[in-house]
């Protein structure tokens, strides 16, 4: 065991060095060109490539109620032609290019986003102007692709990791728009029209507000020359919508079921809301999930998997939105373990909920968070994603690079003291989607009973 | 340290990247050493970001198991991360994971396959648990239930309780009658829980030695100190003999092959495939265009003018998957609402018949080799991709080499190459296709 130590303790020592190298690549020049996008760019001349996203604030909470899955509509829409070029020439001119212009709707905004040989990044922002500026938006696109968003969604609807995610956040934001189906309802997406969509590119894809993020082998003063040349002709800003009040978060815990037939396997989802990015106890519950559910040797993977062979996977994650963030658990197992696999996990959600964690595991999760930064943030497309979402939740330019030391700065007592107080006994959702004539029985009991059965659309 | 052999790869991609030669000076260089057991190992130095994966290739995977002992490869891969003989179970994870790194492995038709990725502190002890675990596993009962549970499960959530994956499984019975490519990788739930532990240790004596090994090092290293930790960790371990595979011995197929399922579902979908040449054959290069040219974007062949200017389809894909002694040409399909099936197969088969008679037009071969191009530079932004890369490419495709060369070999396709790839291996009498129909639930139709 001596020389086992021995390479231990030498992997443990240097930890800190590692993750400090490189800020050079993490913090982005930020400018703002004349109508009002903002432009973050980082250099990197590793390889020849550029990575692009763009953000726009426009997402599924500015759809209207009725017509959920406008946002993600409009954005399907986007690569379907320009009022200068048909779908197939807008596709062959982003294919000569070599990529391809992913647009993609989320809860908040809506990304286009793409890579490039950086020789051609004047005409890939050139492209991503066109669409975002002067996308067609016509009536026939929008029926086929209303059909195939009813193909997609009725897919997924089959697909019961799909329904556990879409009854979770539904069930944590009843009526709050972090709640609303992001690709639609079979019901609104049938009410949507084309001119839903129109009138929401004009209220929303403008420029000011929105964030051009650029990773790659560029020059910053070059990019802002490009970028300014290319989004020349788009303006405006658009107008703030009043933030809709979060729900209040009910007493204790709810138990929720979700049917669907002939399933050899339940999912189980444990989640509660918490607070977002911006709030001082966030990083902190950060580290805390990586304990209980991050890396391999997580609590929930542990317990779950390697102790009693229960499921292929168990993890926890955290998920923020601008104002508010959800904490989420998740595994799934055979319709025979059910039971066992939802009181395991919700043991081990209790017992980390009450603290006590050994220093060795909590260091040992801080590591391993520490020791993914660099992986996390290797890639040019990695890094633009990044610096959208630094943007979004407001924070520092220097956010990359400081990160680690934020993370080295937390000790076990501060994410332990986070943990108690931004995930107390209230508010908790347990789902469980499955065949529930199998399995139904079986969890009746769990935690003094009292499901309730939803229907998820 | 005594390494029986070294040779060095250094490829300039600016020197061949020929639509407009960037001035980029990008070059990648690849060490290949022999160690004094045989191992081969690629050492690839980039310090751009401060970790290393390692990653060690064994070429032993599902087309080496037998009928009634299928998904062994995988299960012993799951094993591979309960202890050997100096690191109990569970000290593999949390040690790597306290170092601030991260593992995974996988097992495919042809080989099981391990990385790590971690900072540049943790090389010794990475080595050290690797090479214990390359002659050493512990194989016990205990450690068999435990992955033989995690295995079934995970043959539930991937095969039994997925579409794509059963149409898939379903597929490559189809299309393989003799070779056991056809087999699943994960198993059959059958074998699954009838492996015991003797089983297991010959496999794991069979597959897991230097002499059928292959070691990939690429990040924040030195080479030649690392060659030393190897020398000193792996070069010392018995060499093993080779192993042996099974020969080619699918018959030709001589006409279409059809299946249908039966399962709950939103809508049905399509999926084709097709047998072609392996993944060291020259003909792969222009299936690896017909890919790009059929499915790579919005205007590629299958998407322009079936999903929308017929709105036969409502969504369609290929993939080439090529693998040691034969490749995978697939191309999955969901029918329009409304499009029967059998229509939606005709308008795919009449696009397939297309491309094998007339030449590709100039102007998609075009955009098809500077998607390929791009996506190559993508698929080297990161270490682990490269190692992963590097090594398959030595592996499988006949030197880790031929991968930087790629981009110039495209280049130099003619339309009327890709034409007569399309004409020999996507000919209707190779085909196999698989259909999977929606019921209601309940099991009724």
């Amino acid at each position: 065991m001596t020389r086992l130590m021995a390479l231990i303790c030498c992997a443990l020592l240097a930890l800190p060095r590692v993750v400090s190298a490189g800020t050079e690549s993490l913090v982005p020049r930020d400018s703002t060109i004349g109508n009002g996008l903002q432009v973050r760019v980082i250099e990197d001349h590793n390889l020849p490539l550029v990575s692009v996203v763009l953000m726009i604030p426009a997402g599924a909470i500015h759809d209207d109620p009725d017509l959920q899955g406008t946002a993600t509509m409009t954005a399907r829409l986007l690569t379907e032609g320009t009022t200068e070029r048909s779908a197939l020439e807008l596709a062959q001119a982003i294919e000569d290019l070599g990529g391809d212009l992913d647009v993609d709707a989320g809860t908040t905004f809506t990304t286009v986003s793409s890579s490039f040989l950086s020789r051609d990044l004047t005409d890939g922002l050139a492209l991503m102007a066109e669409v975002v500026e002067r996308p067609l938006l016509a009536a026939d696109d929008f029926e086929r692709e209303r059909e195939r968003a009813l193909g997609d969604l009725s897919e997924n609807l089959a697909y019961a990791p799909f329904v556990a995610t879409r009854a979770v956040y539904g069930q944590l934001y009843p009526g709050h728009p972090f709640g609303w189906a992001e690709s639609g309802t079979e019901a609104s997406l049938t009410a949507i029209t084309v001119e839903d969509l129109q009138a929401f590119h004009q209220a929303r894809y403008l420029p000011k507000g929105s964030v051009l993020c650029i990773v790659g082998d560029v020059k910053p003063r070059e990019v802002s020359r490009q970028a300014e040349q290319a989004f020349r002709g788009w303006r405006g800003r658009a107008e703030p919508v009043a933030p809709t009040a979060l729900p209040i978060p009910w007493d204790g815990v709810r138990k929720v079921l979700v049917d669907m037939p002939e399933q050899t396997q339940i999912q189980v989802r444990i989640a509660r809301r918490t607070v977002a990015r911006t709030h001082p106890d966030h990083l902190a519950l950060r580290q805390a999930n990586a304990l209980v559910g991050g890396g391999f040797t997580s609590r929930l993977m542990s317990e779950i998997r390697v102790e009693r062979s229960l499921s292929y996977g168990a993890s926890s994650s955290l998920w923020s939105f601008d104002s508010d963030a959800v904490f989420h658990a998740r595994t799934f197992t055979a319709n025979e373990t059910g039971r066992e696999a939802l009181d395991v996990a919700w043991d081990v959600i209790q017992g980390w909920r009450a603290g006590g964690w050994p220093d060795e595991e909590y260091d040992r999760a801080r590591n391993y968070t520490l020791g993914m930064l660099p992986q996390v943030l290797e890639t040019r497309t990695s890094r633009a994603w990044t610096l959208a979402m630094m943007a979004y939740h407001g924070l520092p330019a220097d956010d990359m690079a400081t990160r680690a030391a934020g993370i080295q700065a937390i000790d076990r007592a501060d994410a332990e003291a986070a943990v108690a107080k931004q995930l107390d006994g209230d508010g908790w959702l347990v789902l469980v989607v499955g065949d529930l004539e199998l399995v139904r029985t079986q969890l009746e009991d769990f935690d003094g009973g009292g499901w309730e059965v939803i229907e998820v659309d | 340290m005594r390494p029986g052999f070294s040779s060095t790869c250094r490829v300039g991609l600016a020197a061949i990247a020929l639509f407009a030669p960037p001035t980029y000076g990008l070059e990648l260089e690849v060490q290949r050493h022999q160690l004094s057991n045989g191992l081969t190992v690629l050492l690839h130095e980039e310090h751009a970001v401060p970790v290393v994966t390692f990653q060690v290739f064994y070429r032993c995977g599902g087309k080496d198991e037998v009928v009634g002992a299928t998904g062994i490869s995988h299960l012993l891969e799951h094993m591979m991360f309960n202890g050997s003989e100096h690191y109990p179970p569970k000290a593999f994870d949390e040690l790597l994971e306290a170092a601030g790194g991260s593992s995974n492995g996988y097992t495919w038709k042809d080989q099981t396959a391990y990385m790590e990725t971690f900072p540049p502190a943790a090389l010794e002890l990475v080595l050290d648990m690797e090479a214990d675990r390359m002659r050493s596993l512990a194989i016990t009962p205990e450690s068999l239930e435990q992955e033989r549970g995690i295995v079934a499960e995970e043959r539930r959530w991937a095969v039994d309780n997925d579409n794509d994956g059963a149409q898939w499984e379903a597929l490559l019975s189809l299309m393989f009658q003799a070779h056991p490519y056809r087999e699943p990788v994960v198993g059959w739930m059958d074998d699954i829980e009838h492996f015991d532990p003797a089983q297991l240790q010959d496999w794991y004596d069979r597959c897991y030695a230097p002499s059928n090994a292959l070691v990939v090092l690429a990040g924040d290293l030195e080479p030649e100190a690392t060659l030393v930790a190897l020398e000193a960790r792996f070069g010392v371990l018995d060499a093993g003999e080779p192993m042996a595979h099974p020969r080619w011995n699918e018959p030709e197929q001589g006409g279409l092959r059809y299946a249908e399922l039966h399962r709950p579902a939103g809508q049905p979908s399509i999926s084709m495939g097709y047998v072609g040449p392996s993944s060291s054959d020259p003909d792969l290069l222009p299936l690896e265009l017909l890919d790009y040219v059929m499915s790579g974007g919005r205007s590629s062949m299958l998407i322009d003018e079936l999903v929308h200017r017929d709105a036969v389809l409502l969504d369609v894909s290929t993939t080439l998957i090529p693998l040691e002694q034969a490749s995978l040409f697939l191309i999955d399909a969901t029918p329009a609402d409304g499009v029967e099936v059998e229509q939606a197969m005709e308008a795919i088969e009449a696009v397939v018949e297309t491309l094998r008679r007339l030449p590709v037009e100039p102007g998609r071969l075009e955009r098809a080799r500077r998607q390929l191009e791009l996506s190559l530079y993508q698929d080297l932004e990161s270490v682990e991709e490269r190692a992963d890369l590097f090594g398959s490419w030595e592996l499988f495709y006949g030197g880790n080499e031929i991968l930087l060369q790629r981009p110039a070999a495209w280049a130099a396709l003619e339309p009327e190459q890709l034409r007569q790839a399309a004409e020999r291996w996507l000919a209707p009498d190779r085909r196999s296709v698989v259909v999977l129909f929606p019921t209601e639930e309940g099991g009724e139709e």
